[in-house]
């Protein structure tokens, strides 16, 4: 909604600037958009051609003299339509335009003082201008003085203010409800509209009837005007139109969208000598087709509103509140026309707006809902208007049928429940003042305050309503600044403990979070099938607006490997970043979402290059980080190859991560066949389920006893099958004595000629730990368990 | 030459030669000469014999004092040479300190992890707790429960992502509202619902169809709207600076009643008028208002007893204002330029 300031200042009685109502409508009623002069430029005056000859030395080019008020002066024109005897557009020697500055100068040899303008040099959209003056300049009529400020005269020299409405400010999409707002702000008067016309004798309902057959219309009034004389419009109603975003066509076509600016009711005209004399409002047949006034044929369905007559079957000649129908349309051969004052039901004139791509001036109105207690005066409105401006004579009296009046809404407040509400007391005789500038009923009794609300409120229903009302316009700057006295303790839950601990550890081991879409794409969503099953069923958009982001990501690591393919390709290397996020699924049909903690890492992850050191990320670089992670969350967690199928991973680099039995995550190098397809450098990724991790209680370390003594060291080289697992010959040792053996490692493997063919040399250094001192009797005994267990186990003998 | 003349005369010789040695080695070969038995001094100890008892005592008194200037000479440069052998080692080692030192990976969260985690720490503070929800969600908490019903202007304004005709993805961490209502019961309620929303828009430099908000919310017997402009204005002040000012101007919003856009004195210019704030010297940060009542009554709790604030902010605008971000597209393309450029903060 554009508000005009000069139309505004006529509907009430407003000493305020514009600027300062812009800033202030944004603090007490809506918020203001933008605020603009109608036309920027300035220096502007109206002139009359009294000479306009050829320019001596140009084919197009024109010298003219302009009678601009006190002086003539010479002007050097080049519009095709320039002819002596035209009042203009004058932009004197000073004028700033949006093209530039205007100065004097000389035109080809030929003195030139000012400018004669078309309205697009003024700024004025091109689509405003009328079709014959699209080419030129712009042509007065003939009452303009020369010396006379041209925006004056046209009624430009305004001011915009564009209002950012919420939904619920259905009223202030006219310029009557604006002012409603504005009079109650500024405590001012609004201005009687003047509405008098002359009615003939002749009845309306002698030459329509009106019949509603369907309950999506509240009411209708139909009202006749004979013998209109189509023209262009005065000039006001241009500007006004201008203004507000409506392009002017012609007097009768104007006048019905002035009314709709004003009253913010829409009118729809038709021209009575193409209609019947019946109008049905009806809905729509399935399939019935109609051409709108924008020559489309429009197929309607039975949730339409259709206005039709007892004409052809009774056809559809309008789609109500919407567009009107090509055959009844006005046009400049009309005389007589039939004007439509309806209401119809928002959500039926929304659902046909938006599935004939159709929003109009009129269709938002009625799709927000529009005060039928002022559709008749908006209908007479425009009766005056029509008898003033189109020299039409209006039949008496009007047809309606529908409801006519809407009571007000009673709600009841008081003092007490203000105060406890807002936190600050506002006595009840300012509560009334407000309400009262506000044009609402008030009426106090002991406590109690009765507020009768327009209907034109649309928006008001509850006693909250009306402490909003009561709030903003008496400021909410007198709000006072308190705390809510509470006694709840605030905390994070243990599964968002957890997630921190896990953000802080991984950025501590130098990886980045990223966040990246959850929409992805059905190649995305197919693929690192480890953590879920085909069970775990996607879920997808009904109406994505791209397949690139339709179906919800069941793996985090597709999209990291989306971000690492974007920064190679950047030249960005040595990536090494990790998300936590949802996946999404469907388990037995109901959707599913939990925590995933993904991770990509590739390249040198640390570096001395001078000292020719450098460590590139490896599998057991990203095994060994996520060891620290799992240690600082309390997770003992077991790794073994990969049991899953997963056509992303090298097979023999990747490996599961099992908590409890249970599979809670994998890591793995990227298979090089995606790596080459993808165009990334090598890359390492990992993803893990967060809410096994949940799961595990906040534990309080128990102290336990530091030995007195030194703990005893003793290694072993270890010749076994080169298939053999070393972690599980680990676990196997340091289950000898989980007590005794504090730390298993392993400190070389040897692979070679110098042992038999098949085995592999495991060097592995075991540290034993006591209360009391170690003896070497103790220590043998423990050693020679372990040989036997390795041995009984795996085959395992010492290296001789 | 006398006796007393011989001894002088070896001390001055022994304590010349022993502050001129370089090495330990010489400086024990001295020692060995100069305090062993075959020594100058140990020679004239043995002529002593001849002496009278008087001459016995004076001479036996200064070779002891020589003797014990010949041991603290030695002693002296012993000290002297360790110290020196340390001296040129040191000197030895010493390396250019303004060589690079080894060149880490530096990891930090992602800067819309970061605001989040800030607002969350000035509201936990505040006693409020951190809620979740998930963002599939049913169309009963995303819209019908916070009083947006089918066919409602509102759900104009947000266009969205439907899986099924009840399901989809939200469009606000408001639903976090509902359920944490239903779950508390007509318990007192105090959360900060931070999290990812998804809306029909393309993506741009000011659009993107999944971002985050956060959303606070707080329910008792006794909250009043005084109570949410004191609320935002201390959280402003923490997270934009302690001389930010607020203002509320009217809105609309179905769940709340009053409803105000919160804008906050610009803190480029505070508050004089700049590019940032286009002159208007604030800038529009929040949404806010009091839950309305169908909201209350439709999760239990009576409207007539309970009233209470909610709050919402658009993480990533935040965090752009803060950090001059000019495209919302940054944050989800994830380049290690830009995420970089956030590691030094804490």
């Amino acid at each position: 909604m554009i508000v005009s300031y000069n139309w505004l200042k006529e509907l009430i009685n407003l000493n305020v600037s514009p600027e300062k109502l812009a800033e202030e409508m944004s603090l007490y009623s809506v918020e203001v958009e933008t605020f603009n002069k109608m036309v920027k430029a300035t220096n502007l005056v109206v002139g009359h051609v009294l000479e306009c000859v050829d320019h001596p030395d140009s084919d197009h080019l024109h010298v003219c003299q302009v009678n601009l008020g006190e002086r003539v002066d010479q002007i050097v024109c080049g519009a095709p339509n320039i002819a002596a005897g035209q009042k203009v557009i004058v932009a004197l020697p000073g004028a700033v335009l949006p093209g530039g500055t205007i100065k004097n100068s000389k035109v080809r040899g030929v003195e030139s003082n000012g400018m004669i303008c078309s309205l697009q040099e003024l700024g004025i959209e091109n689509k405003y201008v009328p079709a014959i003056y699209q080419n030129g300049i712009y042509v007065l009529d003939n009452d303009a003085t020369p010396g006379q400020d041209a925006l004056e005269y046209l009624c430009f020299d305004d001011y915009l203010i564009e209002l950012s409405l919420t939904p619920n400010r259905m009223d202030l999409m006219s310029m009557l409800g604006v002012a409603h707002d504005v009079s109650a702000m500024y405590n001012v008067p609004m201005n009687n509209l003047e509405c008098s016309f002359t009615e003939v004798s002749k009845l309306a309902s002698d030459e329509i009837s009106v019949k509603l057959e369907t309950e999506d219309c509240y009411s209708y009034y139909a009202r006749i005007v004979k013998d209109v004389v189509i023209k262009e419009s005065p000039k006001f109603i241009k500007a006004r139109l201008i203004a507000s975003g409506v392009r002017p066509i012609n007097n009768v076509v104007d006048i019905t969208n002035y009314v709709l600016m004003l009253f913010g009711q829409p009118l729809h005209s038709f021209d009575q000598d193409k209609l019947g004399n019946t109008i049905i409002v009806r809905n729509a047949l399935d399939g019935e087709v109609l051409e709108t006034l924008d020559d489309l044929e429009r197929k309607l369905v039975s949730t339409d509103i259709v206005i039709s007559d007892n004409l052809e079957n009774n056809r559809a000649v309008c789609v109500a509140g919407v567009m009107g129908g090509k055959s009844t349309e006005v046009t400049l051969d009309t005389k007589n026309i039939v004007l439509e004052s309806a209401v119809f039901k928002p959500l039926s004139v929304r659902k046909t707006s938006a599935r004939l791509g159709l929003r109009s001036e009129s269709s938002v109105r009625f799709e927000r809902g529009v005060d039928l207690n002022r559709s008749l005066a908006a209908v007479d409105y425009a009766c005056y208007l029509l008898e003033k401006y189109a020299d039409g004579k209006v039949l008496k009296g009007y047809v309606h049928e529908g409801i006519k009046h809407l009571e007000d809404k009673e709600i009841h407040l008081t003092e007490k429940y203000v105060e406890e509400y807002l936190g600050i007391n506002i006595p009840t005789v300012l509560i009334k003042e407000i309400l009262e500038k506000l044009k609402f009923t008030v009426e106090v009794c002991g406590d109690d305050i009765k507020v009768l609300v327009p209907n034109r409120r649309l928006d008001i229903e509850i006693k909250q309503d009306l402490i909003e009302e009561i709030a903003r316009m008496y400021g909410y700057d007198k709000l006072n600044e308190t705390l809510p006295s509470m006694t709840v303790e605030g905390e994070l839950t243990h599964a968002q403990h957890i997630r921190k601990v896990i953000n802080k550890t991984l950025v501590g081991l130098g990886l980045s979070e990223t966040v990246s879409y959850s929409l992805v794409s059905p190649k995305l969503s197919n693929m690192c099938k480890v953590l879920f099953s085909d069970d775990f069923k996607e879920i997808k958009l009904l109406h994505p607006m791209t397949e690139e982001h339709s179906i919800l990501r069941r793996s985090i690591v597709p999209s990291l490997i989306d971000v690492i393919k974007y920064n190679n390709a950047r030249k960005n290397y040595n990536v090494s970043i990790y998300e936590i996020a949802q996946q999404y699924g469907l388990e037995n049909n109901e959707p599913k979402e939990s925590y995933l903690l993904a991770g990509a890492l590739q390249g040198v992850h640390s570096s001395t290059i001078w000292q020719g050191k450098k460590e590139v990320v490896d599998f057991y670089y990203v095994k060994g980080m996520l060891d620290v992670m799992f240690d600082k969350v309390g997770a003992q967690v077991k790794y073994a190859p990969l049991s899953v199928n997963c056509p992303e991973l090298h097979p023999g680099r990747s490996a599961e991560i099992i908590l409890n039995n249970e599979l809670i995550g994998y890591l793995g190098e990227l298979h090089p066949t995606l790596v080459k397809a993808e165009d990334i450098e090598p890359t390492y990724v990992f993803e893990v389920k967060l809410e096994p991790l949940f799961n595990i209680p906040s534990n309080v370390v128990l102290f336990k006893q530091i030995s007195k003594v030194p703990s005893v060291e003793r290694d072993l080289a270890l010749v076994m099958d080169q298939n053999i697992a070393v972690g599980e010959v680990l676990n196997a040792i340091y289950r000898c004595d989980k007590n005794m053996i504090k730390k298993v490692s392993v400190f070389d493997i040897y692979v070679g000629d110098k042992i038999e063919s098949g085995k592999k040399s495991v060097a592995v250094r075991i540290t034993l730990e006591s209360l009391d001192t170690l003896t070497d009797e103790v220590i043998n005994q423990k050693m020679k368990k372990i040989l036997n267990t390795l041995a009984y186990m795996y085959k395992i003998e010492i290296r001789k | 030459m006398s006796i007393q003349e011989q001894l002088l005369n070896i001390e001055t010789e022994a304590v010349t030669k022993i502050n001129a040695a370089l090495t330990q080695v010489e400086l024990n070969d001295l020692r060995a000469f100069y305090m062993g038995k075959k020594s100058p001094l140990g020679e004239i100890m043995k002529s002593m014999a001849t002496l009278s008892i008087e001459d016995k005592k004076i001479i036996g008194k200064l070779a002891n004092e020589v003797k014990v200037k010949i041991e603290s000479a030695v002693t002296q440069r012993r000290a002297y040479l360790e110290q020196e052998e340390v001296n040129n080692r040191l000197k030895n080692e010493t390396i250019d300190v303004t060589l690079p030192g080894k060149e880490f990976k530096v990891g930090t969260s992602h800067p819309l992890s970061k605001t989040i985690e800030e607002v969350e720490e000035i509201f936990m503070g505040m006693g409020y707790s951190i809620a979740e929800g998930p963002e599939v969600e049913v169309d009963l908490y995303n819209f019908e429960m916070l009083n947006v019903p089918k066919g409602h202007p509102a759900r104009d304004m947000q266009d969205s992502f439907y899986i099924t005709e009840n399901l989809l993805m939200r469009t606000q961490t408001s639903p976090v509202q509902v359920r944490t209502l239903l779950e508390k019961k007509g318990a007192p309620v105090k959360i900060l619902a931070p999290g990812k929303v998804y809306r029909r828009d393309d993506d741009d430099a000011t659009h993107s169809h999944q971002f985050m908000q956060f959303e606070g919310l707080v329910v008792d017997k006794h909250i009043t709207m005084s109570d949410l402009k004191g609320t935002l204005q201390l959280f402003v002040q923490k997270m934009f600076g302690d001389s930010r000012k607020i203002r509320f101007k009217p809105s609309y919003f179905p769940f709340t009643e009053p409803s105000v856009e919160v804008d906050v004195s610009c803190f480029k210019c505070g508050g004089k008028g700049c590019s940032m704030c286009k002159q208007s010297g604030w800038i529009e940060v929040l949404g806010a208002g009091m839950v309305h009542p169908n909201v209350l009554a439709s999760a239990g709790y009576d409207p007539e007893v309970y009233r209470g604030f909610a709050f919402g902010i658009g993480i990533e605008r935040v965090t752009m204002l803060r950090h001059g971000i000019d495209d919302i597209r940054n944050f989800y393309l994830n380049d290690s330029r830009f995420l970089e450029q956030f590691k030094g903060e804490n």
